[in-house]
């Protein structure tokens, strides 16, 4: 429990107390901030609400879990959109990779604010929306992966080609006229200049902190 | 827009809930059992009537009980032998108010609050129902000022001035249920339990 800051530790340890999920969900063009009940709060400049206007709310979170062997630690939650274009929006393709935050944490019941400081569980990112549609309800399901789901990627498609090169540094024209390459330089060593397609995530106890290489195809 | 759901005739029965989304968590074999609250707790309440005219209050009742099934419920809750008497114009005093405390202004000067009384907040369009604290009764100072125990704790931050209705308190929710029934036989009509569940 030494994660937890002493007060929340304390409230936690209680007869009663009032805790609270949150997840947040950084949308290319939103960010997305959600308590499991029905409420207000806000912490580490967020506010978080039971129910997001323009997305919706959430319905359930399936437990975390770490991974082991070929798996990250993932987790898949439900959402119910708030209305057609929530849904849509929410299953987009490019909401694919958006980051994922999930903090646990206690609330003063006189106040109405969070203990400090609400512990950040999980970082990860979105991997498939899933929309389902039935009689009664309309729900999309994410699934959540950590970052170490990209330590799976075996850069297979990593080419020391004029096309490949290009979809990483841009207007880079070295490869342009090579057709064979004499000399093969391998990915990741010291001197490339790779900083614009590196995505770093702050670290979290579940997550751990990874850099994450981002093609831009 | 929530529907207001007409009142041919008092209900013969009211259920008032508290809806709970915590848990006691027991142990199987007979260790301490604990307590643990979360976000969201909030009112429900069953309306049962007796047996209507069908002419005009089935009929009437019975449309708005449909069109509420889905644009959500509004019905004054009940407070049987509570004398409301004259509160005023009650208010939320201040903007941020979170919690299980609030400041409200704009009571008649001297105004008691009762412990346990309703109330609802007008937020966004939408009400939530509250409940002042059980201890003692609570009396507005010369200025109609009030601080307020209440419970559940706030789901919402009120703005400043958001109306506070005590002289006749709202319950607003969606009517619970995958169909609406109301059963026609001779020379009456009876309608469903009415469920009405807060949303938020």
């Amino acid at each position: 429990m030494s994660e937890l800051t002493p007060q929340l530790e304390a409230n936690l340890r209680g007869p009663a107390p009032l805790v609270f999920g949150a997840i947040s969900i950084d949308l290319p063009d939103a960010s997305v901030n959600l308590l499991d009940g029905a409420g207000v709060l806000a912490f580490g400049g967020r506010t978080f609400v039971g129910k997001d206007d323009t997305y919706g709310a959430i319905s359930d979170v399936e437990n975390l879990t770490d991974g082991t062997g070929d798996s990250a630690p993932a987790f898949s939650m439900t959402l119910i959109p708030s209305g057609d274009a929530a849904a849509a929006v929410l299953s987009g393709p490019e909401m694919q990779g958006s980051p994922v935050y999930v903090w646990m944490g206690a609330v003063d019941k006189t106040t109405g604010l969070p203990i400090p400081d609400p512990h950040l569980v999980f970082i990860g990112e979105l991997d498939v929306p899933t929309l389902k549609s039935d009689e009664q309800g309309r729900l999309l399901d994410y699934e959540v992966v950590s970052v170490f789901e990209r330590l799976f990627e075996d850069d297979e498609s990593a080419r020391l080609s004029d096309g490949f090169h290009q979809s990483i540094f841009p207007g880079e024209l070295g490869y342009v006229f090579v057709t064979g390459v004499a000399q093969e330089i391998y990915w990741g060593v010291a001197g490339n200049n790779i900083s614009k397609a590196v995505t770093s995530y702050p670290s979290s106890s579940y997550g751990g902190t990874v850099y994450s290489r981002q093609y831009n195809i | 827009m929530s529907i207001l759901l007409p009142q041919p005739r008092l209900p013969n029965k009211a259920v008032p809930k508290y809806l709970d989304f915590g848990a006691d968590q027991k142990s199987a074999m007979g260790g301490a059992y604990q307590r643990l609250n979360r976000l969201g707790n909030r009112f429900s309440l069953d309306i049962s009537y007796p047996r209507l005219k069908p002419e005009p209050d089935g009929r009437i009742l019975g449309a708005a009980l449909r069109r509420a099934k889905t644009e959500g419920a509004l019905f004054p809750f009940p407070q049987p032998g509570l004398i409301i008497g004259m509160p005023g114009v009650p208010v939320i005093d201040g903007a941020g108010q979170a919690g299980s405390l609030t400041v409200l202004r704009g009571f008649t000067p001297g105004y008691v609050v009762r412990a346990g009384q309703f109330f609802s907040i007008i937020h966004g369009g939408q009400r939530y129902l509250h409940c002042v604290n059980e201890g003692q009764d609570w009396q507005a100072d010369n200025v109609g000022r009030l601080f307020l125990p209440i419970h559940p704790i706030l789901r919402i931050v009120p703005a400043n001035g958001a109306v506070c209705e005590f002289a006749q308190p709202y319950i607003e929710g969606i009517v619970s249920g995958a169909s609406i029934d109301i059963e026609l036989t001779v020379a009456k009509s009876q309608m469903p339990v009415i469920t009405i569940i807060e949303r938020a």
